[in-house]
């Protein structure tokens, strides 16, 4: 089991107020928004968020968002790059 | 103005035409409001990312909608929805505030979007697909007159057939919701 998948996920689901999942309901593959897990615009905001605050990562180009954001494997992946 | 049903919510219960459908002691406003959530048997994620104010008034309304079978009769341009309260957004508005003003500071997006009290008013159209007119009055403390006088202008003037009326309040875990179905009397 990735720390970093499962902590993500756990964080989204706060972050997010996603009341009735748990981490274990998110597939590591599944897209994040769309038909995926259904996130909107606001949320991915949210998302930028929460990357800046417990990452302390920023994105600068917003472009780049759709590809980091399209599954949690994706989202870890980027941080870890950034953390590199 | 005719009204057809009324729904309150107040003091950890739930009333229909002022009789007592759902009472739950909870050790808070939000954990009351999930509570009347799963009564109403509600499947709307939504639900939960919303701010209290609005949480409040969605529950209002849906109950309304469950127990009047006439709301299902009208339009969805027919339907007008017209709210007041004393608090306005306040208690989201000192939310996102002390977000803002913290040593790290965070400017939540998903807090800032229900920084205006008419947001309420915005999820119950999504919800129940209505696009007739709507009205928030941030008035002085209970004065309901305002929003009935509101909702029978429109319907006088012929701008609604049906409106959902009434007091939505929400501050620091204090609440109130009343809303009404009213009408036209009939001819």
């Amino acid at each position: 089991m990735d720390n970093l998948n499962e902590q993500l996920k756990a964080q989204i689901i706060a972050a997010l107020n996603m009341e009735g999942l748990s981490p274990a309901d998110i597939n590591d593959d599944a897209l994040l928004f769309g038909d995926g897990l259904g996130l909107d615009s606001i949320d991915a905001l949210e998302l930028i968020v929460m990357l800046e605050q417990q990452y302390k990562i920023k994105i600068a180009n917003p472009e780049e968002g759709q590809k980091i954001f399209k599954s949690i494997n994706s989202l870890a992946d980027f941080i870890r790059s950034k953390q590199a | 103005m005719q009204t057809i049903a009324t729904i309150r919510i107040a003091n950890s219960a739930l009333y229909l035409n002022g009789q007592q459908m759902f009472a739950h002691e909870a050790e808070n406003a939000e954990v009351f409001f999930k509570a009347l959530y799963q009564y109403l048997k509600l499947e709307y994620p939504k639900f939960f990312k919303m701010d209290s104010l609005s949480k409040l008034g969605f529950l209002a309304v849906d109950a309304l909608v469950q127990h009047t079978a006439e709301i299902k009769s009208y339009a969805d341009d027919e339907i007008a929805v017209v709210f007041g309260n004393y608090a306005s957004s306040l208690d989201t508005d000192q939310k996102y505030w002390n977000g803002v003003a913290a040593a790290e500071p965070v400017a939540s997006p998903a807090l800032f979007v229900y920084t205006l009290p008419n947001i309420v008013q915005g999820e119950i159209a999504i919800r129940h697909k209505w696009y007739g007119e709507n009205m928030f009055l941030v008035l002085d403390r209970n004065n309901k007159t305002a929003v009935n006088n509101s909702a029978a202008l429109l319907l006088e003037t012929g701008k609604a057939k049906a409106c959902v009326a009434g007091w939505v309040d929400y501050l620091n875990g204090a609440y109130e919701a009343e809303v009404a179905l009213v009408r036209k009397p009939e001819e």
